[in-house]
């Protein structure tokens, strides 16, 4: 934003910077190159120009007559009388002799002499293109003594005769002591050097003087000036590199408007995306937040059970998805599993994803069946469901004491399962719509037992719609195959299919979440229950979940549930004073099934307690004992001992070959 | 468990289905002893008894009581209860019918 504006008038500023060193660089250069040669340049101009003023005047062969005249006539340049003029008017005064004008009247000599001064000075101005300015005298008014004609030129400018100039002006009422080289060349003749530099009174220029005198038999009779104003090339070299540098600056403060302009036009373009995008992100990151926050973090909490392992994990995608997955208790003895993927991205789906959770939470607490759970979440769902989102919800509920499973499948993937010592094979079976879709439509469960060592892997879409860059699937085949050559624990098969869906997406980003939930029964042949009602079901449940892994069939399994019951009901109703705790185990050993018993309470020997009278006539009957009574009737055998302030019953029933 | 009762001129039927045991026992006796007022014969059908504990036994054994000079019959019962029947002496004092 600012920056960049800042940035561009931060290079404006060392563009311009470096310009004008760059063209103080070459002016210097220039200056330097140009002004050694100046002095040469202008000396040899001005000597050149003098050869040719003294050619014109040296053609006159009177000339030493001419001055000489000129020199007594007070206004020699006077014009003269027309009659003069027309006398005289095809005449050459160049080729005049001395001869023939000393034939002349005194006032004819005069004429002739007017005359030739103007022929003079018009063949000086022709040849010279109105360089000769003017001829004038030297010294004092005596000639013979000291007299000289001075020839004033003015070269290397453009702008004509200027005789009303400063310095012609203070040429003509010169200073000898000004003039030290003109006043030395007339003197001796000797011209090197011949130039001199002079600042005319009232003028703020200097000048250059160039002489070269005419000599004659007399000595110099002309001095030719040449005069030019000093360091004129130079300024106007230095105006005109001015003006070019200037030029360029202006162009150069042009463009920087213009490219000031559009940068911040387009920086303020740019600024209303980025905002839009940063808003766009933001919702993002509260998006992935709430969705991150729904998870239950720290599954740790589980590791420290025997029973069974689970391990689950969300890797969202940049564009956040609506997957989450869930794992809790529901009471003592039933985990619930859940994993689910809303169909939408974004707040919306995060929201409705985390209502989804929610309410699965709630129902399930108010009953165990996954089934009816699903069936009132759908409900209300599906209620005021303007955005018209779903969610596919796979819900387990694993009863950890027994191994029985109940799973809803509403519209999700299909679970794989591997049962113990078997192979990896999804479960297919007919499923329940999606959540949120229809409000009143009743969800189904499947029921199905777990044995120890059987594992179930159940994740979401993000998985096998992974795609590599030829556009083919991962694919519930990969899939199974990434979970055999998996290791034993949920984790590590979790980090197998991770790893080998990234292998096979290779460089293609990942466009939908991934989220992945892996559960393991492992079972236990103990558990440990408060002595009540409550955990009456628990207990039975147990024992015959695991009568029936031993081989125990109907008939066995209804004679361990009675015993099951008349035990653990003469715990609940006469060991303890107020409540404890039994803990029950199931193990066959040698052939027979057994159930046994520990509880920490007042001593009781069932063998010891008195035997209902079955025989007695029943009114007079006590109903007392006839549980005990049964369990020694239906059990093979039943074993009884105190250890460590504990009451040990083992209940034994044979298990009969097939 | 399910108890269904009909009572008919001084005779009560109960249909009792489902398990009989610690936690079911009670109310079947909650149920049934209110409704013995004028009832000479009491019927108990157990065509959908499955299972039966020693709790449920000892209703019987109360409503045989409660009954006192009135005849009370366990009618359809199932061989797996029939067996505990057996096995607790019950088939010695109740009037059975299989």
């Amino acid at each position: 934003m600012e920056k960049s504006k800042r940035q561009l008038v931060r290079a404006a500023v060392i563009t311009f910077i470096l310009f004008l060193a760059a063209s103080a660089i070459i002016a210097g250069s220039a200056w330097f190159v140009y002004y050694g040669e100046y002095n040469e340049r202008v000396i040899e101009n001005g000597n050149a120009l003098n050869q040719n003023v003294k050619a014109i005047v040296e053609d006159y062969k009177i000339l030493p007559w001419l001055i000489s005249v000129w020199y007594s006539d007070d206004d020699f340049t006077a014009e003269p009388s027309d009659e003069i003029k027309e006398k005289f008017r095809y005449t050459d005064f160049s080729s005049l002799t001395q001869e023939y004008v000393e034939s002349l009247s005194p006032e004819e000599q005069t004429a002739v002499a007017r005359l030739a001064y103007f022929e003079m000075v018009d063949d000086l101005r022709k040849e010279l293109g109105y360089k000769a300015l003017r001829i004038m005298y030297y010294g004092s008014d005596d000639m013979e003594d000291e007299g000289c004609l001075v020839i004033c030129c003015q070269y290397g400018s453009d702008v004509g005769l200027q005789e009303d100039s400063a310095w012609f002006e203070t040429f003509v009422d010169y200073d000898e002591s000004e003039h030290p080289v003109m006043t030395r060349i007339h003197d001796s003749g000797e011209d090197d050097p011949n130039y001199e530099f002079f600042m005319p009174k009232g003028s703020d220029k200097t000048y250059m003087y160039i002489y070269t005198p005419i000599i004659s038999d007399t000595g110099v009779i002309a001095i030719v000036a040449s005069c030019r104003e000093w360091g004129e090339d130079v300024r106007s070299i230095l105006i005109s590199a001015a003006k070019i540098i200037a030029i360029a600056l202006v162009l150069l403060l042009i463009i920087f408007s213009v490219v000031y302009f559009m940068i911040s036009r387009h920086i303020t373009e740019r600024t209303g995306l980025a905002i839009e995008r940063e808003r766009q992100h933001s919702e993002m990151e509260i998006a992935s937040k709430i969705q991150l926050s729904c998870m239950p973090s720290d599954l740790s909490a589980f590791d420290s059970r025997r029973d069974m392992s689970v391990y689950a994990l969300i890797r969202p995608a940049k564009e956040v998805g609506g997957d989450f997955y869930d794992c809790f208790f529901i009471d003592d003895d039933h985990l619930a599993l859940c994993i689910a993927d809303v169909s939408d991205k974004g707040v919306a789906a995060a929201m409705f994803m985390m209502m989804a959770k929610v309410l699965i939470k709630n129902e399930l607490s108010r009953d165990r069946s996954p089934a009816l759970a699903l069936t009132n979440v759908n409900r209300q769902l599906s209620e005021n469901n303007d955005a018209q989102m779903f969610v596919t919800v796979w819900l387990m509920v694993a009863e950890l004491s027994t191994g029985k499973c109940r799973e809803v499948n509403a519209g999700h993937e299909d679970p794989a399962m591997r049962l113990s010592g078997g192979e990896w094979e999804l479960i297919r079976y007919p499923h329940d719509l999606a959540c949120g879709i229809l409000p009143d439509i009743a969800y189904h469960e499947r029921e199905f037992d777990m044995r120890p060592g059987d594992t179930v892997f159940v994740c979401t879409d993000g998985i096998p719609d992974a795609e590599n860059t030829d556009k083919e699937r991962f694919g519930t085949d990969r899939l199974i195959t990434s979970l055999s050559q998996a290791g034993d624990k949920p984790k590590d098969m979790i980090m197998r299919v991770l790893s080998d869906a990234d292998a096979f997406a290779g460089e293609m980003d990942q466009f939908d979440d991934m989220t992945m939930l892996c559960f393991t029964y492992e079972g236990t042949d103990t558990i440990e229950v408060t002595a009540d009602d409550e955990h009456l079901p628990m207990v039975i449940g147990f024992a015959d979940s695991k009568a029936r892994i031993a081989g125990a069939d109907d008939k066995l399994c209804g004679d361990i549930r009675l015993c099951t019951e008349e035990v653990f009901g003469n715990i609940i109703d006469h060991a303890y004073d107020d409540t404890g705790t039994a803990a029950v185990s199931a193990f066959t050993q040698d052939g027979y099934f057994c159930v046994r018993f520990a509880d920490s309470g007042r001593p009781f020997d069932p063998a010891e307690a008195d035997a209902p009278d079955t025989d007695t006539e029943l009114s007079a009957r006590k109903v007392g004992g006839l549980g005990v009574y049964l369990v020694q009737q239906l059990a093979s055998d039943v074993r009884y001992s105190r250890e460590d302030d504990m009451n040990i019953l083992t209940v034994m029933f044979e298990i009969k070959e097939k | 468990m399910t108890i269904n009762t009909e009572k008919k001129d001084g005779t009560l039927i109960a249909a009792i289905e489902g398990d009989l045991d610690r936690t079911t026992s009670p109310e079947l006796e909650s149920r049934i002893t209110p409704m013995l007022d004028s009832v000479t014969e009491l019927v108990f059908d157990l065509a959908g008894l499955k299972y039966i504990s020693s709790a449920g036994l000892r209703v019987f054994v109360k409503m045989q009581k409660l009954i006192g000079g009135g005849k009370m019959t366990l009618r359809h019962v199932a061989p797996a209860v029939m067996e505990i029947f057996r096995l607790s002496g019950f088939t010695n004092f109740l009037n059975i019918e299989e």
